[in-house]
């Protein structure tokens, strides 16, 4: 599946140093919060991830009912710029690494 | 998506609760623009600063839009404020911020689930508290407009 690059314009820090990179995805976590609406949240979906309103909705109600979603998984870079896109969305957005089997 | 602008028109009554509210905490700057802590445990060490500055400018830059956008004289006399497209996911993105503000720093005493449905019992909360939650579901009224602004075609 293809999504759409991150869509809000910003500043990026630099990385300052390389890590080795495991071949095993990162992922991208979404947890639940009590404020954001969840017609927002599916907004938001839809723009930084370029889901469907079908798949949105389903990753919105997700994280209602389960607490979480994955909303992404593949390689490092990626996951963190989702995940900080995310984050200036006001969303409670993480990557974690999909071995760590939580 | 839509490319008009968009009109609001708040009663005058609570304009006034709402600049005094959401405008001191909207030009909050640096850390305290930050309306919560973003995750970064997964984060290298390195560049844990870097990525919260980021986060911290991205949400002080809306949050100063939406102050621009409301400390009009136009607002304060008739309640009418109005803005372009360019303007609409800045000012999604301040008003979930400034939800999140006052949820943490004003709005402890009250259950989730009461904010969630209304369900409020209004005499029982202090005046400031009042007007927290005034504000708090103002700014999910105007999410929601804007959102069925730039979605129309958005499920309910």
């Amino acid at each position: 599946m293809s999504v759409a690059a991150p869509k809000t314009k910003r500043k990026t820090a630099t990385r300052k140093k390389t890590v080795p990179q495991p071949t095993s995805p990162w992922l991208v976590v979404v947890h639940n919060d009590p404020v954001n609406l969840m017609s927002y949240v599916v907004l938001v979906f839809k723009k930084v991830l370029g889901f469907t309103e079908a798949k949105a909705r389903k990753h919105m109600l997700e994280v209602h009912r389960k607490g979480r979603t994955v909303v992404w998984s593949g390689e490092r870079e990626r996951a963190e710029a989702y995940a900080q896109t995310l984050q200036t969305w006001q969303l409670s957005a993480r990557i974690e690494h999909s071995s760590d089997g939580k | 998506m839509e490319n008009k602008r968009l009109e609001l028109k708040l009663p005058v009554p609570v304009v006034g609760p709402l600049l005094e509210f959401l405008l001191p905490l909207a030009r909050e700057t640096g850390d305290a623009a930050l309306a919560f802590e973003p995750s970064l445990d997964a984060i290298e060490e390195d560049f844990r600063a870097d990525w919260r500055a980021d986060i911290a400018n991205q949400s002080q830059d809306d949050q100063t839009r939406f102050a621009a956008i409301f400390d009009t004289e136009e607002f304060r006399r008739d309640g009418t404020a109005e803005f372009g497209p360019e303007d609409c996911e800045p000012m999604l993105r301040a008003a979930s911020a400034l939800r999140l503000k006052l949820r943490t720093r004003k709005l402890g005493a009250i259950a989730d689930s009461a904010l969630e449905t209304g369900e409020i019992d209004f005499a029982r909360l202090n005046k400031e508290e009042r007007i927290a939650v005034t504000s708090y579901m103002l700014l999910a009224s105007l999410q929601e407009i804007i959102i069925r602004h730039l979605d129309p075609s958005g499920e309910e």
